[in-house]
């Protein structure tokens, strides 16, 4: 369910350039996928709001969707 | 503002200019907004009346619209984006004054007119209105606004037979930035069909309000910014300076289409974006120069991304610390750990310039120089990307060469004064790797501008097809490492000529009874903690603490990159009597020097 959701954000701050099952298939970074600069700030915004969680973009592997969704799932514990 | 004189520019012939009147939602007055801080303060850096910020801009006019639409849908345009009616006004006594003497802003407001009145120029092209447009935006830019008293839009309809082409535009850089133009670029069109446009949302006069809401934005980028500050070099220009070239600062310009396949390939190899490979690889250069590991820019942030201020029409940019330590490893490493620092440095762009000065300060006092940042880098391409870029298979080795034989590169002009000592730069080409760099020919030659552009392409193509270790991209790019004479000595991030150190303090004593030492770190200090630099002296009235004296310090190496004020003073009440006996002599006090700052303290509150 959570990389669902996050999958869903990734979409939103795209405004909706990229679509969520193409997120979900893919293999690549998010910048790969086409996430541009902006986007992936709007989404660090996004996910912390939703999560109430501190995304450090120093903390390495944060480019990809699993990346992400492993990040979200450890703050959580 | 009029429309000024008749153009003279060949097959304008000019008609009666026309008068449109506005009347927006509001007026008001407000603080300025942190975006408008960095303008403002960048203009007032200029002598009065220079054109450096202006905006010089075209768009067409398509259709069968006549000339009363393009001037109404004109009034709409100011109506609806207040920053198209502010003016920038010193309210009451004079503000402070900012390091180098500039009005650092706390008494300049921003006051929005409601209503009023903006003459437009008319013209008839007798061929090509676009292009006879685009001159004429260029002549209306050629003149400083008046901030104070004259809108921040001047503007001149071109028709070629009675039928209205072009409208040439000259702006304040006050009132919008890139960001803003691409939507009134976006909006124009529609204006001018007569469409009823949705209300923009945030104006400048809400976003000042918001920034001085109870907690304030900016906690986290004031933060950042005070980690890189620690981290970063005093500057990287702590290297013996030369003659000027005159004009003093030279700017190279490059079209390289293989430098944007090159960019591209490494971009979707490691995962980053494009706009991280052109830093890390800018930052790289400069290393490879400047004989650093640890490379310090700012980036010029647009600051977008956060909620609200994407359709809000005014300055939002402002400039965001990005440190990037480089390491022993190679390029491609630099890629992956810089490319974090770039989004860390996006993400953290929008902060009280008042709170980060006076972090910067801080910084100063503790570290015992100025902190010099004018390593700037600017990506103004649209989304940050490039699109239809030739398809070329980055692989094929021959191919990426006769791609590069369209590589041209171009002087683009010298300038007397510019507040940077490096300025890179990626150009809005959507098909084309632009890139720019300006130098300070003070510290480098001028020539270095272009074999930079040279080296970038030549380090991001060979990047594609081998590892490039950091240490050797100085020889892959055919860059000249500066070289520092003997006396000068690394401690920390920072280069020092410890003989001008010691001959600074002789003076500050006023006796010539000094000397400067390098001191190896403490048993038991951290591991990788820095030589510190000892400052012996004899005291005497008004020099006797500690504290005096790194005052008087930090007084005289002001703008200074070659020296260092001393770490640790010992004050001591007679001179020995060799040399290199100041160990020895009897010690009256000793200390750092370092009582909290003014900015300190600022930063506590």
């Amino acid at each position: 369910m959570l990389r669902e959701r996050v999958a869903e954000l990734v979409s939103k701050a795209s405004g909706g350039d990229l679509a969520v099952a193409d997120i979900l298939a893919a293999t690549c970074s998010l910048p790969a996928l086409g996430l541009t600069s902006i986007s992936y700030l709007r989404l660090i915004d996004l996910l912390e709001t939703e999560f109430d969680c501190d995304v450090d973009l120093d903390g390495g592997h944060l480019d990809t969707l699993d990346g992400l969704v492993e990040h979200i799932a450890g703050q959580r514990k | 503002m009029t429309a000024g004189p008749p153009a003279q520019i060949t097959g304008l012939t000019a008609l009666p200019p026309r008068t449109v009147e506005f009347r927006g939602a509001r007026g008001g007055q407000a603080a300025l907004t942190w975006g408008q801080q960095g303008i403002w303060r960048s203009t007032q850096w200029l002598d009065d009346g220079d054109p450096y910020f202006n905006l010089a801009w075209t768009l067409p006019v398509t259709g069968a619209a006549g000339l009363d639409a393009v001037l109404r849908a004109v009034g709409r345009l100011v109506e609806r984006h207040e920053t198209l009616r502010t003016a920038f006004i010193r309210d009451g006594e004079a503000g402070e004054t900012g390091e180098a003497g500039e009005d650092v802003g706390p008494d300049t407001v921003q006051r929005v007119s409601r209503e009023g009145r903006l003459t437009v120029g008319v013209y008839e092209a007798a061929a090509k209105p676009m292009s006879a447009a685009k001159a004429l935006a260029a002549e209306l830019a050629a003149t400083g606004f008046d901030y104070a008293a004259e809108l921040p839009i001047r503007c001149a309809v071109v028709c070629q037979r009675g039928r209205p082409r072009a409208l040439a535009l000259a702006l304040s850089h006050l009132a919008l930035d890139g960001w803003s133009l691409n939507m009134v670029a976006a909006e124009w069109p529609r204006l001018v069909a007569g469409e009823d446009l949705p209300d923009p949302g945030r104006q400048p006069l809400d976003q000042a309000a918001s920034e001085r809401s109870d907690p304030p934005p900016g906690g986290q980028a004031l933060r950042h910014w005070q980690a890189g500050l620690a981290s970063a070099p005093r500057s990287m220009f702590d290297f013996p300076a030369r003659e000027p070239e005159e004009p003093r600062f030279v700017r190279h310009g490059m079209d390289s289409p293989a430098a944007a396949v090159a960019a591209e390939a490494l971009a979707a190899r490691h995962g980053v974006t494009t706009s991280s490979v052109l830093t890390v690889a800018s930052a790289a250069l400069l290393a490879a120069v400047t004989g650093h590991h640890t490379v310090a820019l700012q980036l010029i942030v647009s600051n977008r991304h956060h909620p609200g201020m994407e359709t809000m029409a005014g300055p939002a940019a402002q400039d965001g610390l990005c440190v990037v330590e480089l390491g022993a490893g190679t390029f491609a490493d630099a890629l992956r750990i810089g490319h974090r620092r770039t989004m860390a440095t996006y993400r953290n762009g929008h902060y009280d310039p008042a709170l980060v000065l006076a972090a910067r300060e801080a910084e100063a006092w503790d570290r015992g120089a100025d902190i010099d940042l004018d390593v700037f880098y600017n990506d103004v391409r649209q989304g940050g990307r490039w699109q239809g870029l030739p398809a070329v298979d980055p692989g094929d080795a021959e191919a990426l060469a006769a791609l590069r034989s369209r590589t041209r590169t171009f002087f683009v002009g010298a300038y007397s004064k510019v507040k940077a000592r490096i300025f890179f730069a990626t150009g809005p080409a959507s098909s084309t790797c632009e890139f720019y760099v300006l130098v300070d020919t003070a510290f480098l030659p001028g020539d270095v501008a272009g074999r930079m552009l040279t080296g970038l392409e030549e380090l991001l193509v060979r990047a594609v097809t081998e590892e490039v270790p950091l240490d050797r991209v100085a020889k892959v790019a055919g860059l000249d490492p500066v070289r520092r004479p003997a006396g000068w000595t690394a401690v920390g991030p920072d280069w020092v000529d410890l003989k001008e150190t010691e001959a600074l303090l002789r003076r500050v004593c006023g006796t010539g009874l000094a000397a400067v030492v390098v001191e190896d770190p403490e048993d038991g200090a951290a591991d990788g903690a820095a030589a510190r630099l000892t400052g012996y002296l004899v005291t005497r009235p008004g020099l006797d603490t500690p504290e005096a004296v790194h005052t008087a310090m930090m007084r005289a190496a002001a703008g200074r990159t070659d020296v260092l004020a001393p770490h640790h003073y010992v004050l001591c009440t007679a001179p020995p009597a060799e040399p290199g006996g100041w160990p020895g002599c009897p010690r009256s006090t000793e200390g750092g020097g370092r009582a909290p700052s003014s900015a300190m303290t600022l930063l506590e509150r």
